[in-house]
């Protein structure tokens, strides 16, 4: 996002803010879906966010690092929906489902990587998000997050063994197309 | 399973879902924003530069030492030696709430003038103003009525999924929307059509019920949109809401 929209919007002005929301929405949404696993909550979970950097704004002293402030501001939205989801415990639409030509991963790899995500807790998921969807490195994790660069890796480690435990957890009876 | 294979299972599986959020996202945020008020930046003592801090430090040390002497120094159970009536900007002071949002009344009874008006209310008051305009012998009207409830979209068989803005309960709009307590005027006339916004108030629902008739021109509607985006808003007391908007010139409340 342009520094200079940023802190047109800073100053109040709402049409800059229009301009902000378009550019983020659409990323915001994907980021907080593949958290969240769930469409509806994505939804809330963006809107969320977007209204967070609105209200928030001001107090960004950096507009040059907008972008890390404003993830961290989606995680936060993240957390809160996944903690509302538990609560609710609502069950993934059929929205949620993928769609069946894929060819990668298989049915049954996609069955077994929900399973083990949905075994994860909210900060677990996000570092993997972070890690295999948008690319970042593990310094840029860390400033989204907030965290230190070692509770970074030690979260990412415990989330990937859970998702490999989970991927091994059978002796894949119908393992076809493989990705090896 | 090896380490780029797992690598390689989470990215193609991440790929796999959706990266286009549905419109109604960032309309819906564009909505809510509107009626939410940016925080002002804070002042941050560990963030200022380290020269800037110790002299902030040591005013603040200065200012509560001298406050502390002034204390020691007034006679103890005696009366105060200057009564001091309220001033011109206390007075002015206590037309505007805690956190800042001005007190404002609604409008007159008789075509008001432009400004910024405002209603301050507890949960389960509703309230109502109306634009008339005279044209060929007769008149149209515009009507807006403000309701604190949990609920927006309660009127039997109204179309809600019709045309939502928002998501999950947050921000929606719908339109129409037919029940006849959303009517400043008791009853709904022919070819009257009202639109129900449901706007998020620091976790409390403020429903704005837009109603206008089959003649109501496209400026006319324009406008009192506007009134309704105007809108800014505050929690008061344990379930009300505070909230002031600019209304164009002819509103009134009847």
């Amino acid at each position: 996002v342009d520094g200079q929209v940023v802190r047109r919007a800073q100053g109040g002005d709402s049409t800059a803010f229009d301009e902000i929301a378009a550019a983020l929405a659409d990323q915001f949404y994907a980021v907080a879906y593949r958290i969240l696993r769930s469409q509806p909550h994505a939804e809330d979970a963006a809107q969320q966010a977007l209204v967070a950097v609105w209200r928030e704004m001001p107090r960004l002293r950096d507009p040059e690092r907008f972008d890390a402030w404003a993830y961290r501001l989606l995680v936060n939205a993240a957390y809160g929906e996944f903690r509302r989801r538990r609560r609710d415990a609502t069950p993934a639409s059929l929205d949620d489902q993928l769609p069946e030509t894929d060819p990668y991963p298989t049915i049954h790899d996609r069955d077994q990587l929900e399973r083990g995500f949905n075994r994860l807790s909210a900060p677990q998921r996000t570092v993997l998000v972070l890690q295999h969807y948008l690319n970042l490195s593990h310094d840029e994790m860390a400033q989204v997050l907030d965290i230190p660069v070692g509770t970074v890796r030690s979260r990412l480690h415990l989330a990937r063994s859970a998702m490999r435990a989970a991927l091994e957890a059978d002796a894949r009876p119908a393992r076809k197309g493989s990705l090896a | 399973m090896n380490e780029r294979e797992l690598d390689r299972l989470l990215q193609t599986w991440f790929d796999l879902g959706p990266s286009v959020a549905p419109p109604r996202v960032a309309d819906a945020a564009r909505l809510e924003i509107r009626a939410t008020r940016q925080r002002s930046p804070a002042l941050r003592f560990w963030m200022m530069a380290t020269p800037v801090r110790v002299a902030f430090a040591a005013v603040v040390v200065v200012t509560a030492a001298a406050v502390g002497l002034a204390l020691l120094d007034r006679p103890v159970g005696g009366p105060s030696p200057i009564s001091v009536s309220p001033s011109p900007t206390a007075t002015a002071t206590a037309s505007a709430s805690a956190s800042g949002l001005p007190v404002r009344g609604m409008p007159g009874t008789r075509r008001s003038p432009a400004g910024e008006y405002g209603w301050t209310a507890d949960a389960g008051s509703r309230t109502g103003l109306h634009s008339v305009v005279e044209a060929d012998g007769g008149y149209r009207q515009t009507q807006i009525v403000f309701a604190i409830q949990a609920d927006c979209f309660t009127g039997e068989g109204t179309p809600l999924r019709s045309r939502v803005v928002g998501a999950n309960g947050v921000n929606q709009y719908a339109e129409p929307y037919d029940a006849p307590d959303v009517l400043f005027m008791p009853e709904r006339e022919e070819g009257q059509i009202t639109g129900a916004y449901e706007l998020r108030i620091e976790g409390r629902t403020l429903c704005v019920y837009l109603t206008w008739d089959a003649s109501t021109t496209e400026e006319e509607l324009a406008a009192a949109r506007q009134v309704v985006e105007s809108i800014r808003g505050e929690a008061h007391g344990s379930d009300g809401l505070r909230i002031v908007f600019s209304l164009p010139e002819g509103w009134d409340v009847g």
